[in-house]
């Protein structure tokens, strides 16, 4: 499947911010499960974007500006092919072994993964890692189930610092696995909606480890795994660090964000 | 220097200047505000004394109904910790300034400023237990708020290299000094018009000796002028005449002279340079005679908005 | 348990090293003592005026105890010390330079992986970047102990932000005021240099984009932080400026300060703050301390932070028991300075081994630090030890322990005079670009209260000028 993606985000300051630093994790890579067909980002402030890759392999830009700063706009906007690999990641930048991705972040808590899993038995009593974590994923991403209801309770909430309901849902699976020794990770991307569904913001997901298969990803937010409807763009070890924009400025007022997110599928030319 | 500490000091210094300025305008005020009615002693005096620190809003705004009499005006502007420019805060706010930028400050003048803190923490534990402050105590707290800035000034004068953080220290000091004295002529200008004699005759003397000792220059005045006070001379010692340092031009003969050691030093120069030669160019032009002409009122505002615009350049050109 | 005295021999004589200062501390009545330590009080209002009288409830910052008598080390001891300073601190360098680059010494099996790759310190991020001249600990404290005349210990390694050199600097200072006759009779190795010394090893590993005089910087977290007045005295004698994160900038990967003069460029960075806030950008986006790109900068070869950053992953204390192996793998030597013999609870055999001798073991969190997360076997209460159990038993990998060792004493002056307190010592290696230095001398902490072996300032311990004399 071919994805149009544009994705643009409005920064406005009131007073007008004096300097600004930015980091931007916005660009697709190449992996079995997609192709970049032609991708671009644009800044409309006077800056010089300078492309480099941090430690994970996800490509990062980052800029300074100066001046009476009120109004910045960041647009990602650019076609992927994409391919269902029902969830496998194949020949993707790895950096670093799985092991790595073993260890609890702040946001990823140990303790609150306990706790979930002793409402989850089910999840224990398999052997292989990928059924453990297909399990979890039934078990705490498949209905109704406490977790799920707890993250509909925070459900809307987008606001920096706070988590959103992908956020909260991935990492939670994240930290479960990481709980069943498994390494799991953070992926930040696209994803082709259902019509009618808003976002206003990248959607997240869960990558696992799973000897033999490789990285393997879990959607918890819809319960599935990602096909190609999905555009991996960043991987950390939680959202912060494949976090799309991390701003700081000097001067002026907090900024206030608007994020203008449209996916669609390419129709074939004729 | 850092910029943060180039600002620290400037602040440092203006804080000093304004506690000093307070002390000064409430034992004037005092000694007003004693004289029987028909000696020009009127119930107003703490209103105006506000106005002359500039608080009156701020007054009104914290404390709602409470008559602007001598206790609560004393209250608010020596202790209130509400009041960003009470005696008090102005102590506290140069001792964190200083603390701030040890490195950059002598001994002497360290241990200057964190002694008066010391002494002022003395001042307030006494009061809190008593709830009150005496006539005689107050007193004796006014002079020692006027010594910590002499202390300050001395040993700053004595003991400071001439480099970026004497020139910011003075600086702060003199554009405040600059707006001290500029306030109280803008409060007190209606007893300076030749006019106002129609109102309350030679009441006013009192009026006029008071504005004098808040500026400290009582005596100076008969130094200068060897006559009886006259209106229209006060303004000018306070206004024009260089000889006496707490006049707007002796501020900015001095501001102009430290600005230019550091564009000297700095090998570059800017828009505080320009803007405070501009005003000192105006006021050595400047004839007491012209001025009450063409308003003193719309005289004083005007410069109080310039010495503002003055301080702003200063921070944009080095200190942030 | 009796502990080796680092003065009294068991017959009541002195060893060599002390002749004279016990002959002396013998002739020296006690009133001359106590004068000597109220005028050192004073001393240190005064010269500590230069950076932390406060004269308020912050005074207790400063009010360390100080000892008036001086611990002492036989240049022949030193020089043993300091060869196996060397040798520690340059495996610790090199260990890092292989974490954070080929992994060598996990693919060899010597340290396990979990952890490098797990510990809350060790920084992914810093994978790939080579460090200028591939020192990343510039600035090392090294905690060593002692139990007998021979040998000597390394307790634990501080190889982030080590503090407390301040105290060795000054504690020199009021003691050459206080004891000149004392100095005349002993020939201490001066320590006045060190300033000079971190200086020259701050300046050898500016980045090569630098020019060739390299501005330094000391960053603070601010006048709140505990150790602000360490900062500050610093800073001065470097003569170099002392800025918070608001003063610097950074501008196309490269970084600033704000002065009165405009900009001026920043090579290299003496950083007292936590890796997780220098850069919010980077690290934890709430940190107001730090400046917004600086880790860019710095990866990007523009600015050289001293320490690097990711430090913390060498100086924990389960890497710690690693340490003889480490020394061994990089440099094909035994280790001069001894570990402390450590049960890894990790491991099964030694968690049992743990549970059953908590009474007589300490018991250490391996991210831990200051004495705090701590059970002293001997001196715990019941409740104390069946805490630790559960603590042990939830998270075994969290904890290691140790025999509680009889640490040596020194002669100290207390309310019933010259009596024997535990000290221990932490001497202070800068590692540059020409090589590794050790000022000769350190940090000797005491615990002042008798038998007690918590020597950490935040409870109760004290200081002592520590002198190298030839023999």
């Amino acid at each position: 499947m071919r994805l149009s993606i544009r994705h643009a985000t409005f920064q406005r300051f009131a007073p007008a911010a004096k300097s600004m630093i930015q980091s931007l994790r916005l660009t697709p890579r190449n992996h079995e499960g997609q192709h970049v067909v032609h991708w671009r980002i644009d800044v409309d402030v006077e800056c010089r974007l300078k492309p480099s890759q941090d430690a994970f392999g996800n490509v990062v830009h980052g800029f300074t500006s100066y001046g009476s700063l009120d109004e910045v706009a960041i647009t990602a906007v650019g076609e992927v092919d994409t391919f269902d690999t029902r969830g496998v990641v194949n020949n993707a930048v790895e950096r670093f072994p799985p092991e790595l991705y073993l260890r609890s972040t702040p946001l990823t808590p140990a303790g609150r993964a306990r706790e979930a899993l002793v409402g989850a038995p089910s999840v224990a009593q398999e052997k292989e890692a990928l059924d453990r974590l297909h399990a979890l994923l039934r078990a705490l991403f498949g209905g109704p189930s406490p977790a799920q209801q707890r993250q509909e309770s925070s459900k809307g909430q987008g606001e920096a610092g706070k988590e959103t309901r992908a956020e909260a849902s991935s990492h939670l699976f994240i930290a479960c696995a990481r709980a069943l020794e498994i390494p799991a990770r953070y992926v930040a991307g696209y994803r082709l909606d259902e019509a009618g569904t808003r976002r206003d913001g990248m959607h997240g997901w869960a990558e696992g480890f799973v000897p033999g298969l490789g990285w393997v990803g879990f959607d918890p937010e819809h319960g599935v795994c990602p096909d190609d409807r999905y555009v991996r763009v960043a991987i950390g070890l939680d959202s912060l660090g494949a976090r799309a924009i991390r701003c700081a400025h000097s001067g002026g007022g907090e900024p206030v964000t608007n994020v203008e997110l449209v996916v669609g599928e390419c129709r074939t030319r004729l | 220097m850092l910029s943060r500490a180039a600002d620290n000091l400037f602040w440092l210094a203006r804080y000093l200047e304004r506690a000093d300025y307070i002390a000064r305008v409430i034992d004037a005020t005092q000694r007003l505000s004693a004289l029987p009615r028909a000696y020009g002693g009127a119930a107003t005096e703490w209103e105006s004394a506000l106005d002359t620190a500039g608080a009156a809003d701020l007054f009104i705004d914290r404390q709602k109904e409470a008559p602007i009499d001598e206790n609560n005006v004393v209250e608010f502007l020596v202790f209130d910790a509400e009041n960003p420019s009470s005696i008090r805060n102005c102590i506290d706010l140069a001792r964190t300034n200083a603390r701030a930028v040890r490195t950059a400050l002598t001994m002497e003048m360290w241990e200057g400023i964190n002694s008066a803190w010391l002494e002022l923490k003395r001042f307030e534990e006494k009061r809190d237990k008593t709830c009150v402050m005496d006539l005689e105590e107050l007193g004796r707290f006014l002079t020692f708020v006027k010594q910590t800035s002499l202390h300050f000034d001395g040993s700053s004068n004595r003991t400071m290299l001439r480099n970026d953080a004497y020139w910011f220290s003075r600086l702060g000091l003199y554009v405040e000094r600059a707006d001290n004295t500029a306030r109280i002529l803008d409060v007190k200008y209606h007893v300076l018009l030749p006019e106002s004699e129609k109102v309350g005759g030679s009441l006013d003397y009192f009026q006029w000796t008071a504005i004098l000792r808040a500026v400290s220059a009582h005596t100076s005045y008969h130094w200068v002028y060897r006559q009886g006070i006259q209106p229209w001379l006060v303004a000018d010692l306070l206004i024009l005449r260089p000889e006496m340092p707490r006049s707007l031009t002796s501020c900015y003969e001095n501001i102009v002279r430290h600005l230019d050691s550091l564009g000297l030093s700095h090998g570059r120069q800017g828009a505080s340079q320009r803007l405070a030669r501009t005003m000192l160019g105006r006021l050595g032009n400047e004839k007491i005679e012209n001025v009450f002409q063409s308003g003193l009122h719309e005289f004083i505002t005007g410069f109080i908005q310039d010495n503002t615009r003055l301080g702003t350049a200063i921070a944009e050109q080095y200190l942030m | 348990m009796t502990a080796f005295d680092e003065m009294t021999l068991p017959d009541g004589g002195a060893r060599a090293v002390y002749q004279r200062l016990w002959r002396w501390l013998e002739g020296a009545p006690s009133e001359l003592l106590s004068s000597r330590r109220s005028q050192a009080e004073l001393l240190f209002r005064r010269i500590g005026i230069t950076f932390a009288v406060y004269g308020d409830k912050d005074a207790t910052e400063r009010l360390i105890p100080f000892d008036l008598v001086p611990r002492i080390f036989a240049r022949e001891e030193w020089q043993r010390l300091e060869k196996g300073l060397v040798q520690r601190v340059n495996a610790l360098n090199m260990f890092l330079a292989d974490v954070y680059g080929p992994r060598d010494i996990l693919r060899a099996g010597v340290v396990p992986s979990d952890l490098v790759y797990r510990n809350p310190h060790y920084r992914p991020e810093m994978v790939g970047h080579k460090m200028p001249h591939g020192v990343y600990v510039h600035i090392a404290g090294i905690d060593i102990v002692r139990v007998d005349d021979k040998d000597f210990y390394v307790l634990e390694d501080n190889a982030r932000t080590p503090s407390g050199v301040s105290y060795m600097l000054e504690n020199r200072e009021v003691m050459m005021r206080l004891f000149p006759e004392l100095f005349h009779a002993h020939r201490v190795a001066p320590v006045e240099n060190y300033p000079d010394a971190l200086l020259a090893t701050l300046r050898s590993v500016a980045p090569v984009t630098a020019s060739a005089d390299p501005t330094v910087v000391v960053l603070t977290p601010g006048q709140f932080n505990s150790a602000y007045y360490e900062h500050s005295f610093l800073a001065d004698k470097l003569g170099v400026e002392l800025v918070e994160g608001r003063d610097l900038f950074v501008r196309d990967d490269i970084v600033f300060m704000r002065t009165t003069e405009g900009p001026q460029r920043v090579d290299v960075i003496y950083r007292r703050i936590d890796d997780d806030f220098l850069d919010p950008l980077a690290f934890r986006p709430d940190s107001a301390l730090g400046v917004p790109g600086l880790f860019g900068a710095y990866l990007s070869g523009n600015v050289t932070l001293a320490n690097a950053v990711g430090t913390g992953v060498c100086d924990d204390k389960a890497i710690y028991t690693y340490l003889p192996e480490i020394i061994r793998f990089y440099l094909g030597e035994e280790a001069i300075l001894k570990n402390v013999p450590t049960w890894r609870c990790r491991d099964p055999d030694a968690l049992a081994y743990v549970l059953e001798h908590l009474g007589e073991l300490v018991v250490k969190e391996v991210n831990g630090s200051g004495g705090y997360g701590m059970l002293v076997g001997p001196h715990a209460s019941k409740g104390e030890i069946a805490s630790f159990v559960a603590k042990l038993n939830a998270a075994p990998d969290n904890f290691v322990a140790q025999p509680t060792l009889a640490l040596s004493t020194c002669p100290t002056f207390s309310e019933s005079g010259i009596s024997a307190r535990h000290v221990d010592f932490r001497p202070f290696v800068l590692s540059g670009a020409d090589g590794v230095r050790v000022v000769p001398g350190g940090l000797t902490r005491v615990a002042m209260k008798p038998g007690s072996l918590v020597v950490n300032s935040s409870q109760g311990g004290g200081t002592k000028d520590t002198w190298v004399i030839d023999g």
